[in-house]
């Protein structure tokens, strides 16, 4: 009898853990699923005043340990967004900070927990997710949308498509260029007001500024996983381009041409022959930021965006000291470029047509409205918050410069000078995968020294042909 | 009496199942599950918004067979595992052998072995990343202070997975040194003692008594560093991100990189499969010879 009960108990003990278990993995039912319809009959029934209401779910509110600024500038963005939009109710949350936003956001879609729109993809990305069906063909928003003349055009090649559809529109456009650090020329022995323009200037002011025993470097060179991206705008620098379009939707491969072997060799001549790199050419994204932020180097490739005095703060540099200036170029008749990226909304095709409509609302509203905006910026201006982008809408980047405080009148002229010579990536198919194909033949190209101009030749014919015979769709010579 | 002890032989039973069902639950959902998904998987091209997706049949598995980058991948892991047991695995069993044979101050060494095993290992080898820095880290200046040229360390292709793999002595050599000296404290002192009575010097002793009776820990040792070599990709991440030029890139770590650089999923998780079959297959070979050596 007493085991009789021993064994019932413990039974029942061990159903019980693994009942708990499995129901903890199933995750609660009542949470509204991505399409905002929530499965919990108790929340639907004797709800009338709500059933008009279009529920839609956003990732845009700031980290837990975001500036007060930004707390700030999101609830005042939410007030009016309730203001305008009654009939929409927003189930707003956080993504976790991270690289791989990315894959949560497929993590999500798979799980039908995907928001409703999002404002974090970058534009490079849209071509592959309009293969891969994971943002909306969202057309017929954007023909009949009232903002559709006034955004920036940097990278509509990439939101839409040749038959005229829209996947996505800009959030704002960035620049990625050489910064430099005013400071470390002048300690370096150069002239900040004397900027190099030419490949040759670059080289003599980045070998005098070098001094590895400070340690001191000319140009912090991008060698990682990466390079192709910086690559593609060094390319441009020496006349040429990355690929070109055929008449029938391909593309020729032509960083295996002259300007593109040019840029290479140059690459190898910064490290070996100036000695005006750091020798770390490998070293990784945030280790560069550090470097050029720190004062370790005089230029360096960099996302403009990330150019902030709160960031600045930690190694102790004012952001007074620094500047924006396009690519030097091989020679003079060759104009300047910049290279143009930036964040795009999407809208989940997995949600109802109302559903996407209203986010689209709402996630545009935020994006362009000129009262929203103006406030934004007002409140980053008293709040110290630098925004180095150019906003969604062209014809307010004046304004919106105006109104910073916290951004020296000098990259303000800068980032004007810039957004003129301002060039997107192209957005040919399997753009990605030709950055992923270049990235170990120019690691090779960065780390032998006495490299001939044959073998830089040889090794980007090896790769364009490697990627002819792999994507033969995208791809032709 | 027969029916008592069958009786009790049957309670035992039942309460062993009923203390194991949780257990095996948990193994069945967070490892089995998601092993057989993983394959199920494979077979499809995946579509994240319509799941699965295409189905594909062994085309991804073609794919592996005929990618150059993934016979790359897998001659870093055989490259990486015979460094690795140079390298990491026998000199733990040299250190516990001597440590072993130290009369006075054996408990200083192995705590001084083994709490630098204690530290979060990401953290050191975030550490002996800077230390390899070839602009200002301590390997160079080291180097500069006894007028030798600096090195670039994980730049050098053809250094860069032994510069890998020396932190591997500080961070796991701790560890593994601690489970061989437990091992060798099972040794019977009598059998060293009619070996010193019959004249066996200490290599002597070390080569017939001490390592045949380790032996079989050593295999077990064997066995997980194999698996732990050929699941190896945080290493090659955090010191190279897979560079320079591949030549750290792990077969996890290129199933890494196309799922999280290319949005592939379905190849990353064949590639995923591929690497589990080779270990699977390894162990269970080695597991079958040491079983005829018995």
């Amino acid at each position: 009898m007493k085991t009789m009960l021993t064994k019932s108990v413990c039974l029942s003990a061990v159903v019980g853990v693994a009942l708990l278990t499995v129901a903890g993995c199933g995750g609660s039912k009542s949470e509204p699923n991505s399409a905002g319809k929530s499965s919990n009959t108790a929340e639907q029934g004797g709800q009338t005043e709500q059933a008009a209401k279009i529920k839609i779910k956003l990732w845009e509110k700031p980290q837990p340990d975001a500036p007060k600024g930004k707390v700030e500038a999101y609830n005042a963005m939410m007030a009016k967004v309730k203001q305008k939009f009654p009939n929409i109710e927003i189930q707003d949350e956080t993504l976790k900070p991270g690289t791989d936003y990315r894959q949560e956001y497929d993590k999500a879609l798979m799980a039908n927990e995907a928001p409703t729109g999002w404002r974090e993809l970058p534009n490079v990305d849209i071509p592959t997710r309009i293969k891969n069906g994971t943002i909306a063909d969202i057309s017929e928003f954007y023909n009949s949308w009232e903002y559709k003349d006034q955004m920036i055009d940097t990278f509509n090649e990439s939101i839409s498509t040749a038959d005229g559809k829209w996947y996505a529109v800009p959030v704002f456009s960035g620049f990625i260029n050489t910064l430099y650090n005013a400071k470390t020329i002048q300690a370096g022995g150069g002239d900040p007001e004397k900027l190099p323009e030419t490949w040759a200037e670059f080289a003599e002011m980045g070998q005098k500024i070098t001094d590895v025993g400070v340690p001191r470097f000319g140009y912090e060179i991008v060698g990682m996983d990466w390079n192709a991206w910086p690559f593609t705008a060094w390319v441009w620098s020496a006349g040429g381009e990355m690929v070109r379009p055929n008449d029938d939707g391909t593309y020729k491969i032509a960083f295996n041409e002259e300007a593109g072997v040019d840029a290479a060799v140059f690459w190898n001549e910064m490290v070996w022959k100036h000695q005006m790199t750091q020798k770390d050419t490998l070293q990784d994204w945030n280790k560069l930021q550090d470097d050029i932020m720190a004062g370790r180097a005089a230029f360096s490739w960099f996302d403009v965006s990330g150019l902030d005095q709160t960031a600045l703060d930690k190694y102790g540099q004012q952001m007074s000291d620094f500047g924006i200036m396009p690519m030097p170029v091989k020679d003079k008749s060759i104009t300047r470029p910049s290279l143009a990226g930036g964040r795009v909304i999407t809208i989940n095709p997995k949600a109802s047509k109302e559903e996407q409509k209203a986010a689209f609302d709402v996630l545009t509203y935020i994006t362009y409205d000129e009262e929203l905006l103006k406030e934004q910026w007002e409140i980053a201006a008293r709040e110290n918050i630098s925004d180095l982008n150019v906003p969604a809408r062209k014809d307010l980047y004046e304004l919106k410069l105006s109104l910073s405080t916290t951004v020296p009148e000098r990259i303000k002229q800068e980032l004007v000078a810039a957004a003129a010579g301002a060039k997107s990536e192209p957005f040919c198919p399997n753009w990605n995968d030709l950055k992923n194909a270049l990235s170990k033949p120019l690691q090779q190209i960065l780390l032998k020294k006495d490299i001939s101009r044959d073998e830089v030749k040889s090794l980007l014919d090896k790769t364009a042909d490697e990627l002819y015979a792999k994507y033969p769709d995208s791809f032709r010579k | 009496m027969k029916l008592l002890s069958r009786k009790k032989s049957g309670n035992d039973q039942f309460a062993a199942w009923v203390f194991l069902l949780p257990a095996l639950l948990a193994f069945l959902i967070f490892k089995y599950y998601p092993i057989l998904l993983g394959f199920f998987i494979s077979f499809y091209e995946i579509n994240i918004v319509e799941l699965p997706g295409k189905f594909v049949g062994f085309s991804n598995y073609s794919r592996a067979f005929a990618d150059p980058d993934f016979y790359a991948a897998l001659r870093n892991n055989v490259e990486f595992w015979v460094i690795g047991l140079i390298l990491n695995f026998w000199p733990p069993i040299i250190l516990a052998l001597l440590v072993n044979e130290v009369r006075k101050g054996k408990t200083f060494f192995r705590m001084t072995y083994f709490i630098p095993a204690v530290a979060p290992s990401i953290a050191i080898l975030v550490l002996w990343k800077y230390i390899y820095s070839p602009d200002y880290g301590l390997a160079n200046a080291i180097l500069n202070y006894f007028h030798l040229p600096g090195l670039t360390w994980l730049n050098d292709v053809a250094l860069v997975k032994w510069a890998m793999y020396l932190p591997g002595l500080i961070i796991s050599g701790g560890m593994s040194m601690v489970i061989y000296m437990a091992s060798l404290n099972e040794v019977p002192k009598e059998m060293y003692e009619s070996a010193m009575i019959d004249g066996a010097g200490v290599a002597k002793r070390i080569w017939h008594i001490t390592l045949p009776f380790i032996m079989p820990i050593v295999k077990v040792m064997f066995i997980m560093d194999l698996i732990n070599r050929f699941n190896e990709a945080a290493v090659p991440l955090v010191y190279t991100g897979g560079g320079p030029v591949g030549e750290t890139t792990t077969l996890i770590l290129y199933a890494l990189k196309s799922a999280m650089n290319n949005l592939d999923y379905s190849y990353a998780i064949t590639l995923a499969n591929i690497a589990f079959v080779i270990i699977f297959i390894i162990t269970a070979l080695q597991m079958k010879l040491t079983s005829r050596e018995k």
